[in-house]
């Protein structure tokens, strides 16, 4: 591709031909204040907080409409750019409330930082600003404020290039100009609506779930990777007190850009309620090395007997154990199962071609990776085995006799009320490791919240290998990424 | 609601002038204004249907222009300009006396649905000023007397022929 050479602050940089100057500029270190131009959105250069003045040019002009030209010597650091960005500020911070210490979105508003970082002036507007509608429903997800709103079109156009349902509008000329929906609508069935949350660049997008929830200062930030389907969107977990509050997209341009579909949200803030507890035998509360001294002796004694099922929610440093325990044994009947299938009563989207997919669990890859001969569990003869260690929920054995079955699981269900041995196990939140998505991309995640009343899954391997005198490849992830 | 046989073929006719279906916005939302005097909620739907393009494009564009109103308006709409040169002619007597005449107030429509009274921005007409738009037809160099009379004709359907305006003598 065409290179050109362009000059910025006095330092020569070069970026492929048809680079917008912002990004040119950032990829070089030098950042353009910015509230309507988006990465991964259309550039519609309304807000005009990133004007740079460009020699021969007469005008400022805006660096985020402006592609790069071969010999363009541009200023970002002088004292007249500095003057424009304290004036297109003072503009937007006409009409704006300034209800900062009620607004979720401050400590994260950009409106904020850059208020503070570009300009710190005082207001010269004494006159009365506009009242607009500080409540305006979008639906049972996501409420608008009018008042904080700066008008940067980044929802209107996230809905329109990313969701592609077309729903957002801005209606009314002027100071009177509101987002808005098409009457009667909502955005409860847009996909991808809380998007729109995050790339807010003021408070005016609030998910209802967050809503005066959290000050975003006190939360832990946790880089997470989605099990919600098998695409492995990069998010970040934001916790207080082993509490989960909210869920946002991490920018990952390789796999999900800046966005992440609503379900994969309601999978963690919404956390189901059917999760499993403690360590039983025959239904009876026992010691957890008991249970581990138990099942290894049983899978001794039976190995030929015992099926081993595996969970596509595994990650794949448990799957690497899981895959030394059964050579180690000499397990043969292994198989795989979908842990979780798309129902259409849920109101979930079975697949679409911008993010979401078919397969609703995070690590199929995986686990077919470390089990190239694994079987569906629906060609399961059952007479052939005994026993079956059963990981993770959706095993369709619940209906089957003369089975004993050892269930690890993070979820209850009929298998898990059915089973003779049963292990709580972790959500993907509760663990550290990595899952491989369906396109092969291999992303590590890390622990958001402790696990209450459960048991690592990567613990009990290693205490099971331990038990049957093994000594196994890492106790810890990090020992078993080296050890790979 | 639908378009009329006549419109429907005035509609496959604008079809053949605009490549992209979206430009027809603006005419078909026309069509509705003459017709029905005001662009409903059902009638966004209608043309959104008609152009296979998203109610809310549809919606923006009747909110971006003054011409196109959502609810029901008068037979007459009375837009009086209040800008400055206007002003400075005594354009606010004259609108403080179509209410009085009327009893409305600016933005409201009379109970027998006759008149609208609305102010506007500037019409251009400034040399002519005090002035006043209704539909089509420019009314200057507006008084009280004069305004109580051009509203006493509108009630009665007496046509008022446009004239090129005559220049008043100034000495």
């Amino acid at each position: 591709m065409k290179e050109v050479t362009l000059t910025v602050d006095g330092k020569k940089i070069t970026v492929p031909a048809g680079t917008l100057l912002i990004d040119a500029c950032e990829q070089n270190g030098i950042y353009i204040p910015r509230f309507c131009y988006h990465k991964h959105l259309f550039p519609s250069g309304n807000c005009r907080m990133c004007l740079v003045t460009i020699e021969k040019n007469p005008k400022p002009q805006p660096s985020c409409m402006t592609p790069v030209a071969d010999g363009m010597v541009v200023h970002t650091n002088t004292p007249e750019v500095a003057e424009i960005r304290k004036a297109v500020l003072e503009f937007i911070l006409i009409n704006h409330p300034l209800d900062c210490p009620i607004c979720d979105k401050a400590g994260e508003c950009m409106l904020q930082d850059q208020y503070m970082e570009f300009s710190g002036d005082k207001s010269r507007f004494n006159e009365t600003k506009v009242a607009k509608e500080k409540l305006y429903h979008f639906g049972e997800k996501i409420v608008y404020d009018a008042e904080r709103c700066i008008l940067c079109s980044r929802c209107v156009r996230i809905t329109r290039e990313v969701s592609k349902t077309n729903k957002l509008g801005i209606l009314e000329r002027g100071d009177r100009s509101y987002v808005a929906l098409a009457h009667g609508d909502t955005l409860d069935d847009d996909p991808y609506a809380y998007c729109v949350t995050d790339n807010c660049p003021v408070g005016a997008l609030t998910p209802t779930y967050f809503r005066f929830k959290e000050r975003v200062w006190y939360l832990h930030k946790t880089p997470s990777v989605c099990a919600g389907c098998s695409r492995g969107c990069n998010i970040w977990i934001e916790t207080k007190d082993n509490v989960i509050y909210r869920v946002r997209p991490r920018e990952n341009d390789a796999v999900n850009k800046s966005w992440m579909c609503d379900f994969g949200r309601e999978y963690y803030i919404y956390p189901p309620k059917n999760r499993a507890a403690g360590v039983k035998i025959n239904h009876r509360a026992v010691d957890y090395g008991k249970f581990v001294s138990e099942v290894a002796s049983l899978l001794k004694e039976h190995t030929k007997e015992t099926a081993f099922v595996l969970s596509a929610y595994a990650t794949n440093e448990e799957l690497t154990l899981a895959k030394q325990l059964t050579e180690h044994l000499g397990i043969k009947g292994i198989f795989h199962k979908k842990d979780r299938v798309w129902q259409e009563s849920t109101g979930e989207i079975r697949e679409d071609d911008i993010l979401i997919k078919e397969d609703k669990t995070p690590n199929m890859a995986g686990v077919k990776n470390a089990f190239p001969d694994a079987k569906d569990i629906n060609d399961m003869v059952i007479s052939d085995f005994k026993y079956a260690v059963v990981w993770g929920p959706g095993a369709p054995l619940d209906k089957v006799s003369g089975l004993e079955l050892i269930v690890i699981s993070a979820m209850v269900d009929q298998v898990w009320d059915k089973a003779k041995y049963n292990l709580a196990g972790r959500i993907s939140a509760e663990k550290h490791g990595s899952f491989t998505n369906f396109e092969g991309i291999t992303q590590d995640f890390r622990r958001a919240i402790k696990g209450e009343n459960n048991y690592d899954e990567l613990t009990f391997f290693v205490d099971l290998l331990k038990e049957l005198g093994v000594k196994p490849i890492g106790r810890t992830v990090q020992e078993i990424q080296n050890a790979k | 609601m639908d378009f009329t046989d006549a419109e429907k073929k005035e509609i496959a006719y604008l079809r053949t002038r605009y490549p992209d279906p979206r430009s027809l916005t603006l005419p078909l939302m026309w069509m509705i204004q003459k017709r029905e005097g005001f662009v409903s909620n059902e009638a966004v739907d209608l043309i959104a249907a008609e152009l296979e393009i998203p109610t809310i494009w549809v919606e923006e564009v009747r909110s971006w222009y003054s011409m196109f109103t959502e609810k029901k308006e008068g037979k007459f709409v009375l837009e009086v300009c209040n800008n400055i040169s206007c002003a400075m002619l005594g354009s606010q007597d004259v609108i403080d006396h179509i209410c009085e005449v009327l009893k409305i107030k600016v933005g409201e429509t009379t109970p027998d649905g006759m008149f609208t009274l609305k102010t506007v921005e500037c019409l251009g007409s400034c040399g002519t000023g005090p002035m006043m738009q209704v539909g089509d037809r420019y009314y200057e160099l507006l008084d009280e007397n004069k305004v109580e009379q051009i509203l006493e004709d509108l009630r009665n359907g007496k046509e008022h022929e446009q004239k090129p305006q005559e220049w008043p003598e100034y000495k």
